[in-house]
């Protein structure tokens, strides 16, 4: 029999374990919900143990003391009669009449503590514990906070490298463990950046830049290369890690490889290489306009500021200027570099530099002309870039050549200032026609005299080119009359009528007009001779071409005469065939420019293709032209993916060597789109490498190869044809009937 | 009505008929002692209704069933339930039957009067069943979506593969996209309201193969409403073997010599550089000498193209011998023009020009590209095939048949000027055309005609087959044969039927020449929904539009008379026979 206070110890300690129990499944619903979410067991652990230590500390199993447990028992047992109590008291301690109650208790509770149960709250705790699971299950099946995890999942493994195994039938060996992955870029020296280091692959660098890789696994593998481009690199191991270095050239992709103990191979995924270009300065010049002009007398100074910016620092900066005296053939250049007014700061990534000339410094004078320009050279070794800006103009005004100057072809200036030419006089004469209703009368028939004299001029200049010295005198002549107008006609009718003219040496007026006068006339016969060998009198013009002038000087001669009637309509049609005639002596003048070089005699038809032509060879030249198609591979691969896709056929080695040529292919054209291909060129690795694919993939790649495919040029083929001979014979019917 | 009465074992009539006389006259003998007397003749004749009823039972008399006289609905698929409402109410009595493709339609049902079909109809294998009844196929509006379209199943690499169709009662918003392989979107055309809308989508095939290209619509949100298989096969693209005699060197023959040759053609070039001197080139082939024209040394080329003045100086006997060469094996000739080309006549270059004034053209397909003319055009006229229109419609390159061959000219010239401008593509696209339709034709020695590649599986799929081998056994992939019916009037052509039971591609092939393989592509039921129910639509249309015009005899079914009544009577009869003897004793 046992004990009184035996008894409540046991009923304690079932008490207890009940409350334990009870703790235990309260924390266990949100440590199994919290392992749904985050699918992580570390977690979940850390949720229980939380749980459990605030509950425990608000349900406090150990507090129950026997007291406690006695009192319970007295107030759930009738048949205790509320002396449960004195089973803790020790039997000495006890009156006669509670010893034989405590008896009594003791036999009590041996008979019914079995009806009563210590108090507990399991149901509560599973009701609990199933929500919990409910709920986490209800998640992890509708994936309703797949965020989270998504979030959660790249921190635990960032950017690990992934190798998957090319062989996929012996899976009972475990596959060696990446435990370290590095990648080391060391930039240029001259670049200023620090090396740095990361665990993720994809390399964007400057080009020049020095990249190493640092892998290592958890057990022994052998033969771990790099793979780029085709090429594969073995890398070295040292101290366990598998260490390769490469400096960076032009962009493209690599991926890694090794095999393990087993002869496994295992391949990781593609990694894109992309090479920065180290960009040339830009240089900008501020605060001058592009071209700049100073009087002589001003104050001649330039000034600007320049503002010159590089990716990784300018390492020299200076203005090139050149200053050029003179013109046309005569111009003359001095090149000569500047430096800006402060040093330079090497090695600054964006500075503001400024700049006076003093123009008079350059020892420019009026008329010369200053063009300069800024250079700047970055830090690039072994070449630096260099860009230079636009190109300004700074100029001293030239005091001289703003002079009107006419320079005629010949020696002597012939030009009068009134010369008008016979398109202007037609200008002007159809001005006048249109002015006619405005004008009055007077005006009018002057303005049409004015033509007619103007006419004459015109005519008497060409006359000069005909050789007729009397008519070269008529020019004289005009030339002193033109301002008396009106009068001169009454003058020089006069003149001719002035019978005194003949017999007077009239030295004082017009004396130089009448010597040449005198002189022709000392010689009568001049008119009715041909003198060719005196050069004096040959004419420039060839026989042709000197009855066109006289005609032209006829029409002239006309519309002179109209004009002078006051009826310039009626000597339009004049000028016009003046105009006409001059234009053909002008352009037959050009052809005879044409006919100094060689004339070649006509050939003869005939005779033409009836040389000597035993010498000639004939010509005989094989080539072949056909242009390759750059892309073979991806054609075929297309074809056979189609295949692979429709019948679920499993890929065979020859499909692996072909798929791996198309990923040849492909990457050439990666390298220069690698957002568009790499994922493409990814997949045909992978396939190419054994990696068992799911046909969702194969579409994927098939549509990759099919956007990566150019279109073809357009080009002849043969036909198919059907042959029959129906076809035969009602082509021979169409024949007959023809 | 009596006449409508047949015995179902009228094939024993001659034995029982022989059996009922045998037995009446036995009983004839029997009743003899009662000869002459009133008796006798009563028993013989209730004998000889006895034995008679008792034959009737044995021969089985029927009479056909002249069914109730109501008329039934057929419902198909996408039948208009305000047909279906009208018919009801015109005819009170009618009932509708649901239509469940290769089972009975007439179950339990027995109609002597007519049959509507609504919807789109029975399938074809089910026209049987509908033989023998009057049927009035009421068609119900053509189902939304394409319900037309056309393509060539086969095209060559680099051409372009043109899809057109029509689709029917569009959905404003909705978008049609042609697909490639691996589900690249590669031309779309948004529908617009209406009633009907035809569309044509495009694109160049860019690799040997077969493969599937599809149709896919889309709403406006882009949401995948349909996609429908589009199988085409993609040839490899095979050179021509050209001839080019100039008789002075041109930038014409120059530039088009060059791309002929870079796109894999073999070509050979012989110009004249003076009298009897030539300067050969050969591109991508060996050295063949080539002197004058003859059959022989025509026959390996495809096509030949000549100057005009080459053409017009040609000797008599080359002159015959290229003719011969055209005819007789097909070769093509091309004759680059000159000015005066066009002014002179000859039998053999019948072609007829129009002067006109303009140098400079534009082709109808490329409009917006100048390409320098001679101041001709051809004259439309019979037998002339146009290759090039301009924009106007106008011909400015052509051929006409010469026998099997063709001979070609052009009014534009300078097209190489095309190629300096940058219009690279275009001056391709040109030649390529020229050169494609004129060059020599390779007879298949087997040819499939394939008016469609798409078959539905399960479903018959016909084929017809060209062939020169006097007794083709064609077989399945499986290996099984297939029977073929040769066509009455043209030996060489001969149709077929299977019945495939594989989804994609599925190959028969020629035994007697590997080679000669028919790909086609086998879909199921769920595709080109709307195209094969209009198609089924038309069918039923055509079907039983043509039947009910000739009177069609009912045979209706049979049901034997119920044999109860001859029991009956026979029993009297006999019981007649047996009572009788006894009260005449007592």
């Amino acid at each position: 029999m046992r004990s009184g206070q035996d008894i409540l110890v046991g009923f304690r300690r079932r008490w207890r374990l009940m409350l334990w129990l009870e703790i235990t499944l309260y924390a266990l619903g949100p440590a199994i919900l919290s392992y749904l979410i985050f699918l992580n067991v570390f977690w979940a652990i850390a949720v229980f143990i939380i749980v459990i230590s605030i509950i425990i500390f608000f349900i406090k199993p150990w507090k129950h003391s026997l007291e406690n447990v006695a009192t319970y028992i007295d107030l759930h047992l009738d048949a205790t009669e509320y002396s449960t109590g004195l089973l803790l008291v020790p039997e000495e301690k006890l009156s006669g009449l509670a010893r034989i109650q405590q008896n009594r208790v003791t036999t009590r509770l041996v008979e019914k503590l079995k009806t009563i149960k210590p108090p507990h709250h399991l149901v509560r705790g599973a009701i609990i514990l199933g929500s919990f699971i409910l709920i986490g299950a209800v998640i992890y099946k509708y994936e309703l906070l797949s965020n989270i995890q998504g979030a959660q999942q790249p921190t635990i493994t960032p950017e690990a490298i992934v190798f998957k195994p090319t062989d996929t039938t012996s899976t009972t060996v475990q596959s060696p463990k990446l435990i370290r992955q590095q990648l080391t870029v060391n930039y240029p020296n001259y670049t200023q950046v620090p090396s740095v280091e990361t665990s993720n692959m994809d390399i964007k660098a400057v080009e020049g830049s020095r990249v190493s890789w640092q892998i290592q696994f958890d057990q022994e593998t052998k033969n771990v290369t790099m793979e780029s481009m085709g090429n594969s690199y073995p890398m070295k191991l040292s101290d366990g890690t598998y260490t390769g270095a490469s400096t960076l050239t032009s962009a493209g992709f690599y991926n890694f490889k090794f095999t393990d103990l087993q002869d496994r191979s295992y391949v990781s995924e593609l990694y894109a290489i992309e090479v920065i270009k180290d960009k040339s300065p830009s240089v900008e010049i501020k605060g001058i306009k592009q071209f700049t002009s100073f009087a002589f007398n001003e104050d001649k100074k330039v000034s600007f500021t320049t503002t010159i910016s590089d990716d990784f620092g300018i390492e020299d900066a200076y203005i090139i200027a050149t200053v050029s005296k003179g013109s046309g053939e005569s111009v003359k250049f001095r090149e000569e570099k500047l430096n800006f007014n402060s040093k330079i700061p090497k090695g600054n990534k964006n500075m503001s530099l400024s700049k006076n000339i003093n123009l008079d410094q350059m020892k420019m004078e009026p008329g010369d002309e200053l063009y300069f320009y800024v250079e700047a050279l970055d830090r690039k070794r072994p070449k630096p870039n260099t860009s230079r800006s636009e190109t300004f103009f700074a100029v001293i005004k030239d005091t001289v050549s703003d002079a009107f100057a006419v320079e005629g072809m010949m020696g002597v200036d012939l030009m009068p200032d009134y010369f008008r030419s016979q398109r202007q006089l037609i200008i002007d004469t159809e001005k006048l026609l249109k002015d006619k209703p405005k004008l009055s009368t007077q005006d009018y028939k002057s303005k049409s005299n004015e033509l007619g004299f103007d006419q004459k001029v015109l005519r008497l200049k060409y006359a000069e080119f005909m050789g007729d010295e009397s008519e070269f005198g008529g020019t004289a002549e005009g030339d002193v009359e033109s301002p008396e107008e009106e009068g001169d006609h009454h003058e020089e009718d006069h003149e001719e009528e002035d019978p005194l003219a003949k017999y007077t040496h009239a030295h004082d007026s017009e004396n130089e007009h009448n010597l040449v006068e005198e002189e022709k006339k000392e010689d009568p016969l001049e008119e009715y001779l041909h003198n060719h060998e005196d050069p004096e009198e040959s004419t420039l013009f060839t026989q042709s071409l000197k009855s066109k002038l006289r005609q032209a000087l006829n029409e002239m001669w006309d519309a002179e005469l109209y004009l002078r009637l006051y009826t310039p309509e009626k000597s339009l049609p004049y000028q016009y065939r003046a105009l006409k005639l001059i234009q053909e002596i002008k352009n037959s003048a050009r052809i005879y420019v044409h006919r100094i070089g060689f004339d070649p005699p006509p050939i003869k038809e005939d005779k033409r293709l009836t040389g000597e032509i035993d010498e000639v060879p004939g010509y005989r030249k094989s080539a072949e032209l056909t242009q390759e198609d750059a892309y073979p591979s991806i054609r075929v691969t297309l074809a056979r993916l189609e295949q692979l896709i429709s019948e679920k056929g499993s890929i065979t080695e020859e499909d692996k060597l072909l798929f791996g040529q198309a990923g040849n292919e492909l990457a050439e054209k990666a390298i220069e789109d690698p957002g568009q291909y790499l994922k493409t060129l990814q997949q045909l690795k992978w396939i190419s490498e054994d990696v068992v694919v799911p046909s969702e993939a194969l579409v994927a790649l098939q549509k990759g190869l099919f956007l990566a495919l150019p279109e073809l040029k357009p080009n002849a083929v043969k036909q198919q044809q059907q042959t029959s001979e129906i076809n035969d014979l009602l082509l021979k019917e169409l024949e007959i009937n023809d | 009505m009596i006449e409508d009465i047949t015995f179902l074992h009228s094939n024993w009539i001659a034995y029982i008929a022989i059996g009922a006389i045998v037995l009446w006259l036995v009983f004839v003998w029997k009743e003899g002692f009662h000869f002459r007397k009133r008796k006798f003749w009563i028993n013989i004749t209730v004998a000889l209704f006895a034995i008679i009823s008792l034959a009737i039972i044995a021969l089985k008399p029927a009479v056909p069933i002249l069914g109730k006289k109501t008329k039934v609905v057929i419902l198909t698929n996408g039948y208009n339930t305000k047909q279906l409402d009208s018919l009801k109410r015109a005819h009170k009595r009618i009932q509708t039957f649901p239509y469940k493709a290769n089972q009975p339609i007439f179950e339990n049902i027995h109609t002597s009067d007519t049959v509507f079909v609504l919807g789109n109809g029975v399938a074809p294998f089910d026209f049987w069943q509908l033989e023998n009844h009057k049927v009035d196929y009421i068609k119900s509006d053509v189902p939304s979506g394409v319900v037309r379209f056309r393509y060539d199943h086969s095209r060559v690499v680099g051409e372009q593969l043109q899809f057109g169709g029509w689709y029917n009662n569009p959905t404003k918003g909705n978008r049609l996209i042609l697909e490639g392989p691996g589900g690249n979107g590669l031309d779309s055309i948004s529908l617009e309201s209406g009633k009907k809308q035809s569309f044509q989508l495009a694109t160049h095939l860019k690799s040997v193969g077969n493969y599937t290209f599809s149709l896919v619509e889309t709403d406006s949100l882009g949401k995948l409403l349909s996609k429908d298989p589009i199988p085409i096969k993609v040839l490899d693209r095979e050179g021509l073997k050209i001839l080019i005699v100039n008789g002075f060197p041109t930038f014409e023959t120059k530039y088009l010599k060059n791309y002929l040759a870079e796109m894999g053609h073999e070509v050979l070039v012989k110009s004249r550089i003076t009298r009897g001197k030539y300067k050969f080139e050969y591109f991508n082939t060996d050295r063949i000498p080539i002197g004058a024209f003859s059959e022989k040394n025509l026959q390996p080329f495809d096509l030949v193209i000549l100057d005009a003045t080459t053409a017009k100086n040609l000797g008599r006997g080359a002159r015959t011998a290229l003719k011969n060469a055209i005819k007789q094996y097909g070769l093509g000739l091309f004759i680059q023009p000159d000015e005066d080309f066009f002014r002179y006549r000859k039998d053999e270059v019948a072609f007829d020009f129009v002067k006109e004034k303009s140098t400079e053209t534009s082709l109808g397909t490329t409009p917006k590209t100048k390409i320098a003319k001679y101041a001709f055009l051809f004259k439309d006229q019979f037998q002339l095939q146009a290759i090039h229109k301009n924009g106007k419609g106008d011909i400015v390159s052509a051929y006409k048949h010469l026998g099997k061959g063709k001979v070609s000219t052009t009014v534009l010239q300078s097209t190489y000027e095309l190629l300096l401008n940058g219009k690279t593509t275009e001056y391709q696209q040109l030649w390529s055309e020229i050169i494609s339709s004129i060059g020599k034709k390779e007879s298949a020695k087997v040819s499939w005609d394939e008016h469609s590649i798409l078959g539905i599986k399960d479903q018959q799929y016909e084929f017809t087959l060209r062939t020169a081998i006097p007794e083709p056994e064609v077989t399945t992939e499986e290996g099984y044969r297939i029977a073929l019916r040769s066509d009455m009037d043209i030996s060489n052509l001969w149709t077929g039927t299977t019945y495939p039971k594989k989804l994609g591609w599925n190959r028969i092939s020629v035994a007697q020449d590997t080679t000669a393989v028919l790909d086609y592509f086998v879909t199921d039921t769920t595709t080109w929904k709307a195209k094969s129910s209009y198609d089924n639509m038309l069918r039923n249309r055509r079907h039983f539009g043509r039947s009910s015009i000739k009177n069609t005899k009912q045979t209706l079914p049979l049901a034997p008379i119920n044999p109860i009544g001859f029991y009956i009577f026979f029993l009297l009869c006999t019981g007649y026979l047996w009572l009788v003897p006894k009260l005449g004793k007592e």
